[in-house]
């Protein structure tokens, strides 16, 4: 049986790929860096890992990608030389406040601080508020350090960032919101990735209309991902509800399908969710 | 809440926090229907029997209380949509309301003083960090409607009534209330009975009721402001009016407000189920309807009691009391728990199956026709028991208190079956492990380096 040569972990490389290559860098992770700890809880590690690249990871960490890409490279027996650049982190901090801070009204707030103490996921917490912000508004965000992934996250949502650190593990971070997909960043160094493209609420061919005014909790949520399971990937399917499905979002965001929602007036709520191709394998 | 706002359960702590305050007013619910045969027929005797006493504080420290700071300590952060100030401090306040509760009901119960010193305390502790979290989270709460109102003014209700039950429970060694001992009980009572349990109940039931009934938009707003204000207005009246022993015209008033605010309740309850959008029989609306009918009975008792001038020592206060704990805290919180309890375990167990597999609808998590006769005997034994007190029998109270326990059995069968169905889950839900400290620079210890 011939042994193939490890290949090289870049600082690009999401950590979820890094782990499902090399399953024992996750002792490695928490060895080198106490606050890579929720890795070992499998949910977490399935839910986190996938939104943060090594790079990224590390800044979380407060190391140096450089570092951290070099003691991985290690642990697998690959030798990164010291001058080797390994890629830079999006530092989102800014000496230049944009415009809108101090004047956007602020439609929500998280104090994340408290959740991740107690080492519970803030992240269902901070996308139920991004849902509440209307465009021109902003939300704040606490948190204990910089959620550099979440910047890209919620950059895809047209969402730009504003952080200040008050404390060592004390974040402020602003999020507005103009009403488009992707806005432009405030920074060079905060411009979030290209945004997906919208979904089409008046595209008819694709479409399975499904009506649950009429259901109460939780049926309407049963009845929507069984009809998301029927769904081939890259189908629509329009949800007629009484009210934002506040439940169901995080099973959603969970199993990776794309939605939207439009108000229509008091009691008339339009959901709007794609099943994309990798959704139905989660 | 704005048009199509649907309430997340994003902001709510871990589920060990309300399912630990929940467990324990199971196991006092069941020991409440242990008792109930022999207590009931207490009803027909002095209401300072200690064994009355007792069973009184059982139902509504061990059951109501239990209950409630379990079910706020959920909800009010789902309500307010903030998250809950300290979890830590909320699993504090259980152990020292666990403890307290073990030394005071006991103590009670053999008139032993320093057991009763000590629970009273330690429930006063558990009762001040309660109110700490909530109020803090409360105060940080960015949108405050008609529900958080009714949540905050109970909450000082309530702190107004730990406050005279302390210095109660203080007095019963050295008696140096003296003659305001009388005045303090009808304050400690009407804080917990008036401005506490019934103001909570609605505020909490304005938002579950419109939530499960889809019916969020046909609340009448300008109907629950009113109720709450004389619901609030009233007990505080009335609290004033017994410490400073004002003139019976006064406490009339007082007992017209609360009975006004309790009439408009139930209305409101009643218009919310009319315009529910989906029209099916639901076991809980019969069980908060007979809630809402025993809190006004017990309101408009009161005024009769006000208006004929009885004395502290009349049998018709009995039936006030028990109509407020048992007719509607106790039967509210059968009702919702079947509502809220099934759809919180439905959520955590089957919801990450949900479209995968058949999952069970909320009904099916329990027996339903159980749930109904519960209801039937629960209602049965409410209504024999009220007529203990008035016609002195003792023996129509041992009857009063078998139905009463049957219903309670009907009813805590089905908290077994739907705890069954979130068994999987309690492991994790009473499981703390040592959180890693999230942050920049932080070390194994919680220390920056």
């Amino acid at each position: 049986m011939s042994e193939t040569a490890p290949e090289p972990i870049l600082a690009s490389w999401k950590v979820s790929e890094v782990i499902s290559r090399y399953p024992h860098l996750v002792d490695e992770l928490v060895k080198l860096n106490p606050t890579f700890r929720l890795l070992r809880n499998p949910v977490m590690r399935r839910v986190q890992s996938r939104l943060v690249t090594v790079a990224q990871a590390a800044a979380i960490g407060g190391m140096e990608p450089a570092e951290l890409v070099r003691a991985l490279n290690h642990a697998i027996g690959i030798e990164v030389p010291e001058e080797q650049p390994a890629g830079q982190t999006d530092a989102a901090t800014t000496e230049d406040v944009p415009p809108w801070v101090g004047s956007a009204p602020i439609d929500a707030e998280v104090d994340a601080r408290p959740m991740q103490r107690e080492g519970r996921e803030p992240f269902s917490a901070i996308m139920a508020a991004a849902r509440r912000v209307a465009p021109g508004h902003a939300f704040r965000l606490w948190n204990t350090f910089e959620p550099v992934p979440l910047y890209d996250v919620l950059g895809q949502r047209g969402f730009v960032h504003y952080a200040r650190q008050h404390g060592p593990e004390d974040w402020e971070i602003l999020f507005f919101y103009a009403g488009g997909r992707a806005r432009e960043a405030t920074t060079p160094a905060a411009q979030p990735r290209p945004a997906a493209p919208a979904l089409d609420w008046e595209s008819p061919s694709a479409t399975v209309t499904i009506d649950v005014s009429d259901l109460v909790p939780p049926e309407p949520m049963i009845r929507i991902l069984e009809a998301l399971e029927a769904l081939p990937a890259g189908g629509t399917l329009l949800v007629h509800h009484v009210r934002r499905p506040m439940h169901l979002y995080p099973r959603l965001d969970a199993l990776g399908y794309r939605h939207e929602t439009r108000e229509l007036g008091p009691g008339r709520v339009e959901v709007l969710i794609e099943k994309t191709t990798g959704a139905e394998e989660r | 809440m704005r048009p199509g706002g649907g309430i997340s359960s994003a902001h709510a702590p871990d589920l060990d926090l309300p399912a630990r305050f929940m467990v324990l007013g199971m196991v006092d619910l069941l020991a409440v229907a242990v008792l109930a045969p022999f207590a009931v027929p207490l009803f027909a005797g002095s209401f300072s029997d200690l064994r009355l006493l007792a069973f009184v504080h059982l139902n509504t420290l061990g059951v109501v209380a239990a209950v409630i700071l379990g079910a706020t300590y959920q909800l009010v952060p789902v309500v307010l949509q903030t998250p809950l100030a300290s979890v830590r401090v909320g699993r504090l306040s259980f152990w020292a309301f666990l403890v307290g509760l073990s030394f005071l009901l006991p103590g009670l119960l053999t008139l032993r003083h320093w057991a009763m010193g000590t629970g009273a305390t330690l429930l006063v502790v558990a009762f001040l960090l309660y109110i700490g979290v909530v109020g803090t989270t409360l105060r940080r709460a960015q949108r405050w409607d008609v529900v958080a109102w009714h949540l905050a003014v109970a909450l000082v209700g309530l702190a107004g009534g730990i406050f005279a039950g302390l210095l109660l429970a203080g007095s019963k060694g050295n008696g140096f209330l003296g003659a305001m001992t009388y005045p303090l009980l009808g304050a400690h009572v009407t804080f917990l009975l008036a401005a506490w349990v019934p103001v909570l109940l609605a505020g909490v039931a304005y938002r579950l009721v419109g939530m499960f009934t889809l019916a969020e938009d046909a609340l009448w707003r300008p109907a629950a402001w009113a109720g709450l204000v004389l619901m609030t207005g009233g007990a505080w009246l009335l609290i004033a009016a017994f410490l400073l022993r004002t003139d019976p015209v006064v406490r009339l008033v007082a007992a017209l407000a609360i009975a006004a605010g309790q009439i408009l309740f139930a209305a409101q309850l009643v218009h919310l189920y009319r315009a529910r959008r989906r029209r099916g029989f639901d076991v809980h609306i019969p069980f908060a309807l007979v809630a809402a009918g025993g809190g006004t009975a017990a309101a408009l008792l009161l005024v009769a009691g006000m208006a004929l001038g009885l004395r502290p020592s009349s049998a018709l206060w009995v039936a006030v009391v028990w109509l407020t704990l048992g007719g509607l805290a106790e039967t509210a919180i059968q009702g919702f728990f079947y509502k809220i309890a099934t759809f919180l375990v439905w959520l955590h167990r089957y919801a990450p199956l949900a479209g995968r597999q058949r999952v069970p609808r909320l009904e099916e998590m329990y027996y339903r026709r159980l749930a109904v006769a519960g209801w039937l005997l629960w209602t049965a034994g409410l209504a024999l028991s009220l007529a203990v007190a008035p016609l002195g029998n003792a023996a129509l109270g041992r009857i009063a208190g078998m139905v009463l326990a049957a219903g309670l059995a009907c009813f805590l069968i089905n908290v077994g079956r739907i705890a069954g169905h979130g068994l999987s889950n309690v492991t994790v839900w009473f499981r703390r492990t040592p959180t890693p400290r999230v942050g920049s620079g932080a070390t194994e210890d919680g220390v920056v380096s």
